[in-house]
């Protein structure tokens, strides 16, 4: 239940975190916007990593896959794009595509990483797609007549 | 093309949140948080250096410093919750307060955002899209 209950807050925040990182990168520019984010989050992780340990060992950092630490990679590219593009578009809209292909990604590792795959997920993803398309058309005609 | 780029996005961040996971069962989950923010750091430092960019953190206002706090606690609650209830749950709920934020900053137009006015026929749009959500999660 505690994991459901961050999932959800991280959700919340993630949204909050974009604003922040939008306005930072439109005040101090793309790259020094984004440092700001990385160099607090770097310092925030490391005290609260530090805190946490019971004894430090940085050679538990060295018996990762070095592969696994693309996350960091991914995540500064998902940053500046999202920097770049989000005044481009609504943000339910940019959000809404996020979703689809966050969960379509998301089906394809749990199907290829631990074989989990079924028909009523399909229809999930499919029935996203449609509320998308139908929330589209909703806000282009129907905006303009209420 | 901005389509394209937003939808690269969502590739990016679930492969991240993927790995951000997979991390969490070799390290600690602030241990995962910190690796991943101090290699995107490296990055962007000498992505600055090469192009002769700099940042005066005393001209920072405070508020500006809560992203990079939050940043630091999502990848933290990624390594966790992704370990406890895999890639596709973990996204969904996150997608799920993501709407819900969305659909709030929409209906303000906070900072320079495009307003848009909450539309009472976007209850059944935002429904349906819950419900697929939900659907794709039925299997936990």
């Amino acid at each position: 239940m505690l994991a459901v209950i961050l999932a959800f807050f991280g959700g919340l925040a993630i949204v909050v975190s974009k604003m922040l990182n939008h306005n930072a990168a439109k005040r101090f520019g793309l790259l020094p916007g984004t440092l700001l984010n990385y160099l607090t989050g770097t310092l925030m992780a490391g005290i609260l990593a530090f805190a946490s340990m019971k004894r430090f060992d940085y050679t538990v950092f060295l018996d990762v896959p070095p592969l696994m630490y693309s996350a960091g990679l991914l995540g500064l590219g998902a940053m500046l794009i999202s920097n770049l593009t989000l005044n481009r578009l609504p943000v339910v809209h940019s959000t809404s595509i996020i979703v689809v292909t966050q969960m379509s990604v998301a089906l394809l590792l749990d199907y290829w990483l631990f074989g989990i795959g079924s028909l009523i997920r399909i229809v999930g993803a499919m029935l996203v797609v449609i509320a998308l398309i139908l929330d589209q058309y909703i806000i282009q005609y129907k905006t303009a007549n209420i | 093309m901005t389509y394209v780029l937003v939808s690269t996005i969502g590739v990016l961040i679930a492969l991240m949140i993927a790995f951000n996971g997979a991390l969490g069962q070799h390290l600690g989950v602030f241990e995962v948080s910190f690796a991943v923010h101090a290699i995107g750091l490296t990055v962007l430092l000498v992505s600055m250096w090469i192009r002769k960019q700099s940042l005066d953190i005393r001209k920072v206002p405070p508020i500006f410093f809560l992203a990079g706090c939050l940043g630091a606690m999502l990848a933290a609650i990624d390594a966790y919750a992704v370990g406890v209830l895999g890639v596709t749950l973990a996204v969904a709920l996150s997608t799920f307060a993501q709407l819900l934020g969305s659909v709030w900053i929409d209906g303000m137009g906070i900072g320079n955002i495009k307003r848009v006015a909450f539309n009472r026929y976007r209850i059944v749009s935002l429904s349906v899209l819950l419900c697929g959500i939900l659907l794709m999660t039925l299997k936990y």
